[in-house]
Formats: structure tokens, sequence, C-alpha cells
């Protein structure tokens, strides 16, 4: 059926089709409505499991983390300082190796305060050991979450689906959301392994030797390597039940072009109106929209990437001190292409400052001209815009 | 789906399913919890150190014979006590910052009034080693009680045809009903004490004693007057205190006469009180902030006060008689420096300065001092009292002094607590076993505990408190103190009738349960729920916790929920 809702509405609507066992969050803005509707459903007597209140997003982590490793099906969303607070027990979820799924809307970490668009919050936590998924649109933050409780509990590794504040957040669009039996039928019920089992004590993460702690890591690395393939795998799965599918990595006119734009979540949006705008104008121009951030899927890049001439990555974050964090990711997953493309990284739309179509086209002209690519990224704002316009 | 071994539950996460004794934690820290029970606030402001928390967790779980065991265990007159002490330790109640003291004093009367128990013998050593006490007050009861219960046997000499002393003669019943005072006193002489009454004991009868006993303890009081060294204190109608509150007949001779008592102290509110009760047409009190004592608390005062009694503060200069017979006092105003330490907040010093005060009858309460008698003249003495130390010994072997006689604080609890010292010297300088640590003991500390000489380990150090974790303030609710049933004023100077009455038992109940039990291990297991290597156990018919060494890994935890205080975090032994 399909629904005029917001994409924190469409994240609850995934949810509740999952049939969780517990959820246990804390609200925070701007996640906090995902809560409030789980809330309201728990209330009706609608949601089905065990909401949990906690005192903290610490608290929430470890609500489900623990919950998670009695066998049963978790989610938690959560946001920003959230996500911060939470930053510990994110290492104890992917180390226990539990199925928890969670839904982080992107937002500005403070200081200064502020509730705005940024990704830095859940890139912050890239070395944790979460799979994470970055989603443009509200029909694919539904459908990324449904798919992400099969992945999270195939991998028996947890898995987080980004949302970027406001922009999919509070934006309402049309979404198309699934009749239940459809997903009960995707989604069986969970069946993961009971590790906290009354019947069966045990203790759990007690201290290793050195070695062992080596080995437990290594095992957790080969399981997120085989995540592209389940990844992939679950979205052809998805697609043949409902439609629709998103890859790894999703590509746009690349095959001629000489300037491929990268992006990730809703900037791809704007990207594809200001794409067919320029292919109009004759310039070869291609897009390529990277979902899948842990694990990298370095592979499908590479089958984009290798071959185009000048790749422009345009980002809502920033690693103070280096660049955009995808330019990074990027130019280290080609720096073994044959081709080495010409790589150049631009900063737009931090603080969830407006990324329009102007903004990308500007990027598109200043990549596919410049002679001298540089090694530091390029603040797109509206005094850049302005001088070109002069 | 085909194997992976990344994939495989036994293997991606360390997991045990035997036990985590396994994992020996207890090598990780030379820091462990250390058990220690340790003195309340309230016990240490208690002069015989009364186990307070001890007794009101026992009757917090109405078990009033447990309770009344505790308190015999530093005291034997908990009847007495649980009526008359001036409750130094409410003062120091750490309720106090949360909500009101725990009525501490009322508990203890409950305890003497639903419980029994018998005195529990400490040792024998003392059996051949005979000891005798003069005086059978607060002081001479509790060094002859103490005395037996480590094996003394103790002649009680007492001058009048009765025991009791002060608590007998001083203390009228309103307050101190006889009969609680004699059940007290029965339970005291239940051990190996010989009463001996109407027997005085002069300067050779001393000498005798101390030929026939290996010690012997005075414990006489301060019976004689203190005189004001003013004008006209001959007069006819001028009556001292003590004679006053001894004597019924003079008693009967204030029937409507207006009567002014001077003095601050239990005397003077106890004297006037009589007076008020004998029929007196007035009583006010004349009292000199900057000389008098004051009443040892404030619920007398105002009991006094509600039954009419005036508190005027004010200087007497001169009695003025008329034909041998007091009529007057003339008075000096009180200046403002006067006050400086001495008000308390019932007295009423706005009353308007007169300089003539008419009166039939006056009574004397400004203190009491030893009696002229060959017994004291004897013995050094210095400000009025026998010189003695802390332990009582005076400069003659064998010879000790406790109570009023001797240099202590003047209150019932303060002489039972120098009658205890002294027993205990006794007994340690007589057994020859007096040490470095009993002597420290009892020479130093705010308080001494006779159990605590006795146990064996480290002794408590009672200069320290036990440090409550205040965030047990947090989970306690706020609660109001039960109250004691009371007698209307004007019901109550009718007669002799008891004034404050006891509580129930569920009432008892109740208030003991306000305790937060401070520095005394209640079991909890608030320790061994937070410890997370399951360290903490409790020994099987020991109330102590122990961290085991092989696990505990020094975090803390049991110290930090220990909310009163038991475990404190220290070096591994």
């Amino acid at each position: 059926m399909k629904k005029f809702i917001t994409g924190n509405h469409a994240v609850a609507e995934a949810v509740r089709l999952c049939r969780p066992d517990v959820v246990a969050a804390y609200p925070i803005t701007p996640q906090t409505p995902i809560y409030e509707q789980l809330a309201d459903w728990d209330s009706a007597g609608e949601l089905g499991g065990t909401m949990v209140k906690v005192e903290s997003e610490h608290s929430a982590m470890a609500t489900c983390l623990s919950a998670s490793l009695t066998g049963v099906r978790t989610f938690t969303a959560t946001s920003s300082q959230g996500l911060a607070l939470m930053h510990e027990m994110l290492h104890f979820a992917a180390g226990s190796r539990t199925a928890v799924v969670m839904a982080v809307v992107n937002r500005s970490l403070a200081a200064p305060w502020a509730f705005w668009s940024d990704q830095t919050d859940s890139l912050s936590q890239r070395d944790t050991g979460w799979l994470q998924l970055y989603c443009e649109d509200n029909q694919e933050a539904l459908d990324t979450t449904i798919q992400a409780f099969k992945i999270a509990e195939e991998l028996m590794l947890p898995v987080m689906v980004m949302l970027e504040a406001n922009f999919i957040s509070h934006f309402m669009e049309p979404t198309e959301v699934p009749e239940p039996d459809q997903v009960d039928e995707w989604l069986l019920p969970v069946n993961i392994p009971r590790r906290f089992d009354l019947s069966n004590p045990g203790f759990m993460n007690g201290v290793v030797s050195a070695k062992q702690y080596r080995d437990f890591r290594r095992l957790a690395s080969d399981a997120m390597e085989h995540a592209l393939t389940v990844v992939e795998r679950v979205d052809k799965e998805y697609e043949s039940t409902f439609g629709r599918s998103y890859g790894l990595v999703e590509t746009v006119d690349c095959a001629d072009a000489e300037l491929v734009l990268v992006t990730t979540a809703t900037i791809t949006s704007t990207a594809r109106v200001a794409l067919a705008s320029l292919r109009s104008k004759g310039i070869k121009v291609g897009l390529c929209k990277l979902r899948l951030f842990r694990p990298f899927p370095v592979k499908a890049l590479r089958d984009v990437l290798d071959n185009a001439p000048r790749v422009a990555v345009i980002e809502r974050n920033i690693s103070i001190g280096r660049e955009g964090i995808f330019c990074s990711e990027i130019k280290s997953a080609l720096i073994n292409s044959p081709g080495r493309p010409k790589i150049q990284g631009y900063l737009a739309g931090i603080g969830g400052t407006d990324v329009n179509t102007q903004l990308i086209e500007w990027v598109v002209q200043d990549a596919i001209t410049r002679e001298v690519f540089v090694d530091q990224p390029i603040w797109v704002d509206d005094a850049v815009l302005e001088g070109e316009a002069q | 789906m085909s194997y992976h071994k990344f994939l495989d539950p036994e293997l991606i996460i360390p997991i045990s399913r035997s036990s985590t004794t396994a994992f020996r934690t207890g090598s990780w820290s030379r820091i462990r919890p250390v058990f220690e029970e340790k003195f309340s606030p309230c016990s240490v402001a208690c002069p015989t150190a009364n186990n307070i928390a001890s007794a009101m967790f026992k009757i917090s779980q109405g078990d009033f014979d447990g309770a009344l065991a505790a308190f015999l265990e530093e005291s034997p007159l908990p009847g007495v006590c649980g009526r008359v002490c001036n409750h130094n330790c409410q003062s120091k109640c750490n309720r106090n910052d949360h909500d009101s003291s725990v009525r501490i004093r009322t508990i203890e009367r409950s305890a003497s009034d639903h419980g029994t128990a018998k005195p529990v013998q400490l040792t024998d050593a003392g059996k051949k080693l005979p000891v005798a006490v003069i005086g059978s007050g607060p002081a001479g009861l509790a060094a002859a009680y103490h005395l037996a219960r480590m094996g003394h046997p103790v002649s009680l000499l007492e001058a009048s045809e009765r025991l009791g002393g002060l608590l007998a003669m001083g203390i009228p019943g309103y307050r101190l009903p006889k009969k609680v005072l004699n059940h007290d006193i029965e339970r005291i002489l239940t051990l190996d004490i010989k009463p001996i009454t109407n027997h005085t004991v002069d300067h050779e009868g001393l000498e005798k004693l101390l030929d026939s006993h290996k010690a012997v303890l005075l414990a006489t009081g301060t019976w004689a007057p203190t005189t004001m060294g003013i004008p006209g204190e001959d007069l006819k109608g001028i009556i001292p205190g003590l004679d006053f509150l001894l004597d019924s007949s003079i008693q009967a001779q204030v029937k409507g006469r207006n009567v002014i008592v001077i003095g601050g102290g239990n005397t003077a509110i106890d004297a006037s009180r009589v007076a008020m009760r004998n029929g007196a047409a007035t009583v006010s009190i004349l009292y000199r902030p900057d000389l008098d004592a004051l009443p040892d608390s404030d619920d007398e005062v105002c009991e006094a006060e509600e039954e009419g009694i005036l508190r005027i503060p004010s200087h007497p200069m001169e009695f003025i008689g008329e034909k041998g017979e007091i009529c007057s006092i003339r008075c000096r105003e009180i200046v403002q420096a006067e006050y400086s330490n001495n008000c308390i907040s019932s007295s009423k010093p706005n009353i308007e300065f007169k300089e003539l005060f008419p009166c039939d009858v006056v009574i004397t309460a400004i203190g009491q001092t030893l009696v002229a008698s060959s017994l004291h003249s004897s013995l050094q003495q210095e400000y009025g009292r026998i010189v003695a130390d802390r332990q009582g010994r005076t400069a003659r072997k064998g010879l000790y002094v406790a109570g009023d006689a001797g240099p202590f604080q003047a209150t019932v609890v303060d002489a039972m607590a120098s009658g205890k010292r002294a027993a205990v010297s006794i007994h340690l300088e007589l057994t020859g076993s007096m040490d470095e640590t009993s002597t420290a003991l009892l020479d130093s500390g705010r308080t001494f505990s006779i159990m605590d000489m006795f146990k064996t380990g480290p002794k408590r150090n009672s200069d320290a408190s036990a440090k409550i974790n205040r965030y047990s303030y947090l989970t306690a609710s706020e609660t109001t103190p039960q109250c004691s049933p009371t007698i209307a004023a004007d019901e109550r100077v009718c007669g002799f009738q008891e004034v404050v009455g006891g509580l129930e038992s569920k009432e008892a109940t109740a208030e003991a349960g306000r305790c937060f039990y401070c520095g005394s291990c209640i079991g909890c297991d608030l320790c061994a729920t937070f410890c997370p290597d399951v360290s903490m156990c409790q020994e099987s018919g020991k109330t102590a916790y122990e961290a085991d060494p092989e696990h505990c890994k020094g975090c803390g935890a049991c110290a930090a929920a220990c909310v009163r205080g038991v475990l404190e975090m220290g070096e591994e032994q």
C-alpha cells in the first residue's frame, strides 16, 4: 500500500513489519519520531514484542545486544550524540556477533549544537565492526531496514541503516509499504543461536589470550568480507518479491563518461536531475551512488571507476585534518586501478546546507575542466558559486 | 547454506558453559574490600557506646528481646535511659540531614518495655577477685553490673534503705516511675552482686573494705548543695533543690505559695515541676544565663513551660526577708553579653526586667558538691570532686572513683559510662591484663565499648564513626518520627503520673525502621549483588562478608554499594 509518510515513519513501518522481539531506544532529535511511532503502536498492542525504556543510548545498545544474544530479533534507533554515547556498546554488539539492527538519522555532532544533516556521526563509527548502508530516500530507508534484519541475522553482525536528518527523517514522500503477509514470507521468524539461554547458562566474553583475540578479529573480518555477497544476494531476493533493489553501488550513464560523480544518500537524488541537464548540454558525465560503506564494496566500485578518466566525490561529512571520508575511501580503493583515475573531493552540504542542482553542476564543470587535481577537498559554498556567476 | 567457520556460533565469540571461576581475576589488584563494622555516629555520641544500630535493626524486625540484649551489652539501665537520658545520640543521627532523627531514646524504652533479656557474662576471670562498690546510683550500678559480668563478686553498699541513688530519690516519678527503675535494678541483681543497704561508709569503713576487697570503687555522688554566696541565704523558706526533691514533707509546704527556683539545670526543672504538682500558687525559674547549667534537653523545658512555669533570665543579688522569712529576691539586670552561648530556643528572655521578685519559697538548684564526710575528706579533691584519671584511678592504689563524685560530666549516662570505664580498669588491673591496647581504649576515644574490649581482632576507633553512603538518602523516603503519647499539661500537674508514654510495639518497629544502621551490616546483600565477579560471600553462620581473593579484582563496587560504610577498600592483608 502506498502511504505519504516521512522517512522516520517509513523506518517504523519497516520495523513493525519485521516483528521485532525487543526494541530499546532513547529519544533524540531527529530520530525521536521513529521511537514515538513504535511506542504508539506498542501501547495500542500493534507492535508485539517488548519495548524497553532505558535511561540512555548506551543502555539501549546494551539491552539490544544482550537480547540478541538470547536469540531474538532486536531494533534500536538513534542519532548524533546518542550514537556517540553508544560507541562503546557498538564494539560490544559487533564483537559479540549480535544481529542488532539500528536506524541512524545522520545529524551534526556537537559542538556547536545543531540539528542539521551531516554524516560524520555514523562515519565516526566506521571501525566498530557494523555494516553500514546509506539511503537515498524514504522508500529506500524502508526497504533497506527490512533487508537489514535478514542480512544481520544471517551474518551475526549488526547493521546500521542511515537516513539523513530532515531530508529523509522529516520529509514526506509517497512510500510503498509492503503487506505484512509478504514480509512474513520473505523474512522468516528469527533463527539465530541462543547464546544466552537459561537452560544452558554461559559466560561470555571472558578474558582471552592475545592469540585468541587475534583469531576472533580474523573471524569477524572474514564474516564482514562475506557480507558483500550476502548484501548483494539479499537485495536481489528482495527485488524478486517486492520489485525494488539498490545494489551495492548504482551507476547512471557511466559507460562513456569523461567524469563520474560519486555521491551518497540524498545528494544523489539532486545529482540525478543535474545529470540529465548536463547530459542534455552534451557533457559526458556519469553518476555512481555508493550505498554500502561497510563492508566497503571495492570490487563493485572498481568495476565502475577503474576506467573513468576523472572522478569527483561530493559529500556531506568531513574528517577534519583530511577530507571527506568517502573520498578517502574511494581513493584508497582505486590505488591499484590500472587507469589511475584523477580524483577530486568536494565538500558540500555540511551542516545541512542546501546542495542544489546549480551547485552540483558547478562541481561537474570544475572537475571536468580542472587541470590540476589537488589533494585537499574543495569547499563548495555560496561564495564559490557567486564568484563563478560573476 | 554452506559451512563457514566465521558463522559458527560456537567459534565466533568466547563463551564458557562451565563457570566464571576459571577466570582468576583476583590477580588483577592488591586492593580488596575490608569488612569492618564501625561505630555509628549515634554510638560515638553515646557515652556508654550503646550498639544502637544493631538494636534498631532488631526492633525493625520485631525482635524486642534481641534489641534489649543489644542495649544490655553496654548499659544496664535501658528502662531508665529510655526515659531520662539526655540523648546526645539523636543530635548526631544521620537522619537529621534527611528529615528528622530517629527517636533513639524512645526505642531504647520500647526495648525495655516490650523485651526480655538477661545480662551476658563476659568472662569469669574475676571470680576470685572481690570488689566493693560504694553507692548505688547510675555510676555504682553500672560499675557493679560490668564487674559482675567479668566474674567479680561485688559488694554494693548503699547508705539509704533502697538502691538507685539519685535515680531513686532525685528524679521525680512523672519522669521515671519507681517500678521501671526497680525492674532495671532487679535485672542487675541477677548477677553475682551482694547489695548492702542502710550502710554508710566512713573513712574507717573504707580502710576495712580496702582490706577485704581487691579494689574499691567510690560512686557516692554529690549530695551537698552549693551556696550562692549572697546576703540572706540563711533565711527561712530557702530550700536546697535536692533536699526538696528528696523529702515529700518539705514538698507539701509549697501548697498555695509563690515559689521561685534558682538555677537552670535538671534539678531546677524537676524542683519547679514538683512544686507545681504540690499545689504551688506560682512557680518561676530564675536562671543566670552566664552561670547556670542548662537542662539536658529541650523536651523538659517545653514540658515545664506547658505546665505554666515561667523561666526568667536574671541575676539574684540578695535574698530579702521579713521576720526571718524570705519575702523577695533582689536581682540585677542581665546584660546581653551574658546570653552569648547560653540561650536555648525555648527560653523567653524578652520578659521585662524586674528588680524585685516577691516570693514565699525559694528553691536553690545551682549545683551540688561532695558531702563533707570523713570518707571524702581523706581524699584529694579539686573543684569539689575527687581527683582521678579518666579510668577513675585515684592516687591510692586499689581505690577508684566514678560518677559525680569524680571529675566526670554530671549526667546519668556519663555517670554510667565512668562506672563502666572504672570497672574495666579494675578488672584489667586485678587480672594483670592491662596492656597498651586496653590503656589506649580506656584513656582515649569519645566513647568506650566494653564489648570491643572483649572481642578478638582489631578494635573499633571511636573517634571516627562510619562514613555513610549519602546516596542511600536518595532512596529513603522522608518520614515523620513516631509520636510518644503525652498527658495534657493541665491533667498531669495534678499528680505524679508518668508524663510521656511509650510506643506500641508496632509503632516502635516503624520508628526503628527509619534507622540507616550506619556502620552495621544488616545482611542487605547489596555488596554481593553488585560484585561483577560473584566473589562476595557470607560464610554460613557468620555475619561478615568476605571477598574471595582468587576472584575479587578490587573494583570497589561492593564498597560503593555498601550504604552503611561497613565495606571499605584497603590493601590486601
